[in-house]
């Protein structure tokens, strides 16, 4: 191009006129020269617009980088809720949004052992500080030649100020998250706990680890810390009564399957779970797998009446023992004569129930329990759940005893749940620790019984509490009503008669049951007070009766001041029977 | 008149000149502000948090069933005392004696009260069938 110009340039200076000049030279520019200028200017115009455009783009970005992209830090200012950072594993929140574990900043002291002048010295004044870690550990720590060796994680900020008071050289802090249960042992069974990197090792913390890793917002499960409180408490008290090893309890919303407290005793403290003893750790509501006893006749009855095998209103000889294989049913309280269908239940009579189960069959009672989910394990969200020991094969003899609770063992949760499907129309939902409303819990719910089985077994029930084994449970103006249990235990393979299960399962209000109760006291001891018994009416029915007249009014239930019981010889259900005497004292069974 | 143009532009390029210093070192005063009120914000939610954290502890229904034993007179609720609203006692807003032409009525120069004394016959009647079908046979 340069060479093109200066080709034309001798022609310049000869001119006088300018403008003359530039009209004729431009005039006289024959096409090779017009050429030359065209190309000049399309490239001039190509670089231009180029240029225009980075510029452009650069404008753009320099206000988008100015004005526009100030998000991050509206945002940050903005939040809502006191987000913690990345991250931090997410709270465990109950049902009210109380605090079950949250991971909170704790600092831990680490050493550079190199830096370290006296690490005898520093190792002797550091165990002062520091007392469950002994100076000759110290010691050996601080004269390694590593350049980082842990000396204590997870300090309370007292030990924090007076190590850096010490000032010794060479101890570093380095903040680190813990794990923290603000409810201590009242929950521990159900959330579990974790261990010093965060990783869940039990309970929810573990079956929801990944998302509780994972996710700022709060899990939110299904407990209500008042009740579970009430619950834990009631237990504890009738352990103490009892001299017993263990209890358990379950409360549930029967519309739902949602766990509204779950307890298992003795507790541990999940902050330092590996000072518990096994025992202790053992969730006895999930993972607890135990013969339940007549609680199980609520089944029976209920899959009798289901099946059309057995009315209301037929009649059982309970008077002679069942001898069947080489074993002998008997009753805990004979009584003489026939006995209608509710009778059975009320008083809990084991040949009768035994009677109605035959029946009915086999395959009645395999069919119904399997539907109640008492033959798989429960679907609750627990890495410890126990799965059902069922007979195999499943003889005659199997249906006889599990018609009263014996040869099946089955955990309490799942016990509970069954139940709450029997008595709140029909309905099973799976038990669950998170919350569920009712609209979901519908469409989860698969019908076991029929609306009027379900209403038929809610009479039998408050029957019992009403006359039967159950008195003890009677809350005033709940409705109560349930089912007593006594279970001897095995051992060794055959059945002890001083070690049992005492439980007992309630719902309430019965007319439209909300909540279902269970309690089971592990080897209770009988004393003076309840004349040396320890059954399920004496022992688990006052705990139910605690809990529903404590936490009836916590869950919204309303009490009735005019609840009125016949006299039992006019109650609608047992009127047929003209043998029933006044003065029948039961002892629970 | 190039003169003239290229000072005027002159002192539009020292006035953008300036400009720029100041809102430059505005903008790095404000960075600063910023980044002070952020490192509050969340020094202001760990401290929000560990708080929560104690709240919930200090609010364990253990401590506060022994707190309020300690401290309260309450007792657990008894089915009795809970009622329905229908079961209050009515509420009177309006003077009852009150007459047409404004005058309360008197007797012998006394005026009578505003309000008519509240019966409570038909509510102990009531009560006194609650209390009748309440009790246990």
């Amino acid at each position: 191009m340069t060479e093109q110009v200066r080709a034309c340039r001798p022609c310049q200076p000869q001119d006088i006129d300018r403008r003359a000049a530039a009209r004729r030279r431009f005039l006289c520019m024959d096409g090779h020269r017009k050429e030359a200028l065209e190309t000049g200017r399309t490239r001039l115009l190509v670089a231009g617009v180029v240029f225009a455009f980075v510029f452009a783009v650069i404008g753009l970005r320099i206000l988008d980088l100015a004005a526009l992209s100030g998000a991050p830090s509206h945002v940050a200012a903005r939040h809502p809720d006191g987000a913690p950072h990345a991250a931090q594993r997410a709270d465990i929140v109950d049902r009210n949004g109380n605090i079950l574990a949250t991971t909170l900043p704790v600092p831990s002291l680490y050493a550079n052992p190199r830096e370290v002048a006296h690490p005898k010295d520093a190792a002797e004044r550091l165990s002062r500080v520091l007392p469950d870690v002994s100076p000759g550990e110290l010691a050996a720590r601080l004269s390694s030649d590593r350049a980082f060796i842990w000396l204590k994680r997870g300090l309370s900020p007292r030990q924090q100020y007076r190590v850096n008071r010490l000032g010794i050289p060479g101890l570093y802090f380095r903040e680190e998250e813990r794990r923290f249960y603000p409810q201590g042992d009242l929950t521990a069974h159900v959330v579990g706990f974790t261990d010093i990197d965060n990783k869940g090792l039990a309970g929810i913390e573990q079956s929801f680890d990944e998302v509780l890793a994972g996710q700022h917002r709060s899990l939110r499960l299904s407990l209500d810390l008042r009740v579970q409180h009430i619950l834990t408490e009631e237990l504890s008290k009738a352990m103490a009564e009892f001299r017993a090893i263990g209890a358990a309890g379950v409360v549930m919303d029967a519309r739902t399957g949602e766990l509204v407290a779950m307890a298992s005793l003795p507790s541990f403290n999940p902050a330092n779970p590996g000072a518990a003893d096994s025992e202790a750790r053992f969730n006895r509501a999930t993972l607890g797998l135990y013969e339940m006893g007549s609680v199980f006749k609520i089944f029976t009855t209920a899959s009798v009446l289901e099946s059309g095998a057995v009315r209301i209103g037929d009649r059982f000889d309970v008077s002679k023992p069942i001898r069947a294989a080489r074993f002998t049913i008997r009753d805990y309280k004979p009584k003489d004569g026939k006995l209608t269908v509710p009778e059975i239940f009320m008083y809990s009579s084991n040949i009768g129930t035994v009677h109605m189960a035959m029946e009915a069959g086999t395959e009645v009672q395999q069919n119904t329990l399997a539907a109640l989910g008492l033959t798989t394990p429960a679907s609750v969200e627990l890495p410890e759940v126990g799965t059902p020991m069922l007979p195999s094969p499943w003889r005659e003899i199997n249906t006889m005893t599990i018609s009263y609770g014996h040869g099946l063992a089955v955990n309490p949760v799942q016990l509970t749940s069954a139940v709450a499907a029997t008595v709140n129309g029909g309905v099973l939902h799976q038990p669950t620790l998170l919350t569920r409303d009712e609209a979901e819990a519908e469409a989860s719910g698969k019908r076991v019984f029929s609306a009027s089985t379900s209403g038929r077994m809610r009479q039998l029930m408050r029957l019992t509490v009403e006359y039967g084994t159950g008195g003890k449970a009677d809350a005033e103006g709940y409705l109560v009503g349930g089912k007593t249990g006594t279970a001897d235990k095995l051992r060794g393979g055959r059945y002890a008669r001083d070690a049992r299960i005492a439980s007992f399962v309630g719902a309430f209000p019965m007319d439209d049951p909300r909540y279902v109760v269970f309690a089971m006291v592990d080897e209770p001891k009988g004393h003076k007070g309840t004349f040396g018994f320890a059954t399920g009416g004496w022992v688990a029915a006052p705990v139910v009766r605690e809990v529903i007249s404590r936490a009836g009014p916590l869950l919204g239930v309303e009490p009735r001041d005019n609840v009125v019981v016949p006299e039992k010889e006019e109650h609608p259900l047992l009127v047929k029977v003209g043998a029933v005497k006044k003065d029948v004292r039961v002892a629970a069974r | 008149m190039i003169r003239v143009s290229l000072v005027i532009w002159l002192i539009v390029a020292a006035a953008v000149a300036v400009g720029l210093y100041q809102v430059k070192y505005e903008v790095q005063r404000l960075e600063e502000e910023l980044g002070v009120v952020q490192s509050n914000i969340q020094e202001n939610r760990e401290a929000l948090h560990v708080l929560e954290a104690e709240w919930s502890y200090l609010n364990r229904p253990a401590r506060l069933s022994r707190l309020a034993k300690e401290h309260l007179d309450l007792q657990p609720l008894q089915p009795k005392q809970v009622a329905h609203v229908q079961q209050l006692p009515p509420r009177i807003t309006e003077p009852e004696n009150a007459r047409a032409d404004g005058e309360w009525p008197s007797l012998d120069g006394v005026p009578v009260p505003r309000r008519r004394p509240w019966s409570l016959q038909p509510q102990i009647a009531s009560g006194a069938t609650l209390a009748s079908t309440g009790d246990r046979p």
